[in-house]
């Protein structure tokens, strides 16, 4: 299920909302069941996109619950030798099951394609969420073994833990130390509710409202094809793009903080207004920063991170970044990508920072923004050679600068991006600071509840579906 | 509650004291538009047809091991809760306004032009394509010396209605198009539409606003065109246009989901003395009339003339002529062809793309005299069923 489906908005949110506060948090008042409801509703969740590979979740769970419990225990006993094994058995698994159905297809492909033999690729589905559930997973196993947390003793509280639905499919990744006291212990009132459904309606409209739109002027864009496309076309579709990410997975992560606050929870924030960064390094401090949290706590730093000879740490960041781009998809295009930043933030580290210290801030924003929608060319392209072609196509290896193609949806589009582009700033919160908080809040008093129509009007309007005769 | 995330230091967060009473109150509007969205929907009444979209809407789901299993359960819930959410109808409708308000001019595939015109997205010239099928036309002529071969290709509104097209919007120049398809052509008269349609007194009345079909008026210059340049005398038929629906909203209307303007459909009135027989080959269904007034009542009223399109239809006239014509073409031809009733002793209609035999069977039991390939261009330009038809 997705956020932004009518199954959900119309039946599985109010009736979560309204068994999880009736029965919950009104009847019971127990943790023990509260947990219980949500955990069948995530499992439902689940199953409802994907009814097969649940039990893969379910082992999973299982599996590392009791691997947990071991290594926790074998530590207390100061039995390194077995906490070792265990824990890199664990590794082992996790990595394993995330490598067969994510990445194998694709090693296949590759040798099939270096050594011509007819290897027929599985084509395996992937498990939606795969990547966001095992990342949290292992958060909980390398913590267990460098003796940060304690293991949990509830099945329950673990098996929630991992399949909650709220971050489930789409993140924020999070770690089990940030979370491990909310799942034993967690008040519900008023304000983590009213907090928390605003937050959900601002993330809903992003993805519906802006991000849905934007994404089909992109789509129009890529469906014309590099060949006859103007330097100006190419812009206004790789701006609409890169707008359409930022508002689809942040509005995400809104949307599935917003319902953690709802359910009592409170999630680390993902997204810190990754559009006004004035240098890739603070790009990357800004967006999904529960990703690359992960990896430095997890990668980077057992790595040695910065604390090695600048050989090793260009190195370091090097595995960091072909990771994480390959964390993305497995495709040649988000090892690419990945690689590409690696590069970029090494040169800023090492060879740039001088220069930039020098440049104005306007400046630094413009560079970083064209380094970052290149790279978004490089994430959304359907292979490398498309990506190429467009990205020359930006820099003027075009049929030409204007055509009237560019202007049409330029005009047509043009106060979409000017909203967008704003809501991409941190306006709103400048607003508030400047209206003053009391007097802020009486007019999100209307905002929250019109947005929220809107965003019935934009989902059932895109289910529009006339059936017609069009070509006769 | 505690929150410990190192990154979650840098983040500027509307202050707590923000969300007082008047938060609550958003969030508990919100809380009250989710439960009645829910209660409503599963309560209502389920439509069973839309007459926009021209489509039955989705039922309930059927639960079942294997429905569910598969995930069709779970696609099937979805298009059922969106496709009998409340105000389903209004909802689409307001949100083509606010596309519109803001500035948007193309929706599915549709350009939104001025003063309610819709317009269709013009088709580009692909070489090869059209080659394929004017290869096709040249082989025909080549065949059959002793017929009369006329091509009459029309433009849409887009070009004849340029002024009407919003802004800026890509636009193909179909004058050009047409007369690069012509020059491809050997043995043929090629009817010029573009030029005559242009000069048209009134051009906005040549298109219907809301579908991508010509009017009767534009039909009436078309006929005359064609009349005269394959030797008819138009004035031995005289004939009015009758309205017989006013609220004709196509499908451009419909593939963008704006209603806002309707349509009128006008039918030509036969002359008394001409009696005709109108044959459906492939139905094996016999009438007396090329109109079907049932059509008025559904959403497709174009169809009225000859009910829609079919693969083969035969006319048989007393008109005081030998020739036998065979029409090749496209639902643009449906309106036009009831005016070519009084000039031929038989008239066969053929439309490649529900046409699947090979046509020289036809030209040879009918003895056709006169062919006449009637299309517009964006359908032209983009066949592919006239290729492999005729050898």
């Amino acid at each position: 299920m997705v956020f932004s489906s009518a199954t959900f908005l119309i039946i599985f949110l109010p009736l979560t909302m309204v068994l999880y506060y009736l029965v919950g948090v009104l009847i019971t008042k127990s943790t023990a069941v509260k947990n219980l409801i949500l955990l069948v509703a995530s499992l439902i969740f689940y199953a409802w996109g994907e009814p097969i590979y649940i039990i893969l979740m379910l082992i999973s769970i299982c599996f590392n619950f009791v691997i947990g419990k071991d290594i926790d225990q074998s530590k207390r006993m100061n039995n390194r030798r077995k906490a070792k094994m265990l824990f890199v058995s664990a590794i082992v698994f996790n990595l394993a099951v995330l490598g067969f159905f994510k990445y194998f297809n694709f090693l296949l492909e590759n040798i099939a394609n270096v050594t011509g033999a007819g290897i027929k690729p599985l084509n395996l589905a992937l498990p939606v969420g795969i990547s966001f559930y095992t990342f949290q997973i292992m958060s909980y196993i390398i913590d267990l073994y460098k003796g940060n947390i304690r293991a949990q003793r509830r099945l329950l509280n673990f098996a929630l833990y991992v399949s909650l639905f709220p971050q489930l499919i789409a993140g924020p990744i999070v770690k089990y130390k940030d979370i491990a006291d909310q799942l034993m212990y967690r008040k519900e009132n008023w304000l983590t509710y009213s907090k928390g459904l605003n937050r959900f309606v601002f993330g809903l409209s992003k993805k519906l409202i802006l991000a849905n739109t934007l994404g089909s002027v992109y789509a129009a864009v890529q469906e014309a094809g590099c060949d006859n496309m103007s330097v100006l076309t190419a812009w206004i579709g790789i701006i609409c793009y890169t707008l359409q990410i930022y508002f689809d997975f942040s509005g995400y992560s809104d949307m599935a903080i917003g319902l953690g606050g709802i359910f009592g929870f409170s999630f680390c924030e993902n997204f810190n207004y990754p559009y006004i960064a004035t240098s890739v390094t603070d790009f990357w401090r800004r967006w999904h920063m529960s990703l690359s949290s992960w990896f430095r706590d997890y990668v980077y730093i057992p790595l040695g991170g910065n604390r090695c000879a600048v050989p090793r740490v260009i190195l370091n960041l090097l595995i960091v970044w072909l990771l994480t781009g390959f964390w993305h998809g497995a495709s040649w295009n988000f090892i690419l990508w990945g690689v590409y930043y690696g590069i970029l933030l090494i040169l800023e580290k090492y060879v740039l920072a001088g220069l930039i210290k020098k440049v104005p801030v306007i400046l630094k924003w413009l560079v970083t923004m064209i380094c970052v929608m290149v790279g978004w060319v490089l994430f959304s392209a359907p292979t490398l050679e498309v990506a190429i072609a467009y990205i020359a196509a930006m820099f003027g290896y075009a049929v030409s600068f204007v055509d009237s193609y560019g202007v049409f949806i330029l005009f047509t589009n043009f106060a979409l991006l000017v909203i967008a582009g704003l809501c991409a700033t941190p306006l709103y919160m400048s607003l508030s600071g400047m209206l003053g908080g009391k007097k802020f809040s009486k007019v999100m008093l209307a905002v929250t509840p019109l947005l929220f129509l809107l965003c019935i009007i934009f989902m059932i309007s895109e289910t529009y579906n006339p059936f017609l005769y069009f070509r006769f | 509650m505690k929150t410990v995330n190192a990154n979650d230091r840098n983040i500027k967060k509307a202050p707590d004291q923000n969300y007082g009473p008047f938060e609550f109150i958003s969030a508990m509007t919100v809380t009250l538009m989710l439960l009645l969205v829910c209660v409503f929907t599963l309560a209502g009444q389920d439509r069973e047809y839309s007459e926009n979209e021209n489509r039955n809407l989705a039922g309930k789901p059927i639960f079942s091991l294997s429905s569910v299993m598969d995930g069709k359960f779970m696609e099937d819930m979805d298009s059922y809760l969106s496709d009998q959410f409340v105000l389903r109808d209004a909802l689409v409708r307001t949100r083509t306004d606010i596309d519109i308000f803001i500035g948007k001019r193309e929706i599915n595939g549709v350009y939104i032009g001025k003063k309610h015109y819709l317009f269709e997205k013009p088709s580009e010239y692909d070489e090869k394509r059209v080659k394929r099928t004017t290869d096709t036309m040249n082989g025909i002529s080549a065949a059959y010396g002793e017929i009369r071969n006329y091509v009459a290709i029309a433009p849409n509104s887009s070009e004849i209605l340029s002024d009407y097209m919003p802004s800026n919007a890509p636009s193909q120049n179909q004058t050009e198009q047409i007369s690069k398809v012509y020059s491809n052509l050997n043995g043929f008269t090629c009817i010029d539409l573009c030029g005559p349609l242009k000069n048209a007194d009134d051009p906005a009345a040549l298109y219907y606003k809301t579908d991508h079909h010509w009017t009767s008026e534009a039909v009436d210059i078309a006929y005359r065109k064609i009349a005269a340049d394959m030797g008819l005398d138009p004035s031995a038929y005289s004939y009015d246009n009758l309205a017989v629906t006013n609220g004709f909203q196509g499908t451009l209307a419909s593939s963008s989901g704006i209603f806002s303007a309707k349509d009128t459909i006008r039918i030509p009135t036969c002359p008394q003395d001409i009696m005709y027989r109108v044959t459906y080959v492939n139905e094996g269904k016999t009438c007396t009339t090329v109109f079907d007034q049932s059509k008025l009542s559904e959403k497709s009223k174009y169809d009225v003339f000859f009910g829609g399109n079919f693969a083969q239809i035969m006319i048989e006239t007393n008109a005081p002529s030998d020739r036998v014509l065979m029409v090749v073409k496209d639902s643009y031809a449906n309106s036009l062809i009831p005016l070519l009733i009084p000039h031929f002793k038989t008239i066969v209609v053929v439309d490649p793309r529900y046409y699947t035999d090979n046509v020289q069977e036809i030209i040879e039991r009918e003895e056709v005299t006169d062919i006449l390939w009637l299309y517009n261009a964006n359908t032209f330009l983009n066949d592919t069923s006239i290729y492999g038809k005729f050898n």
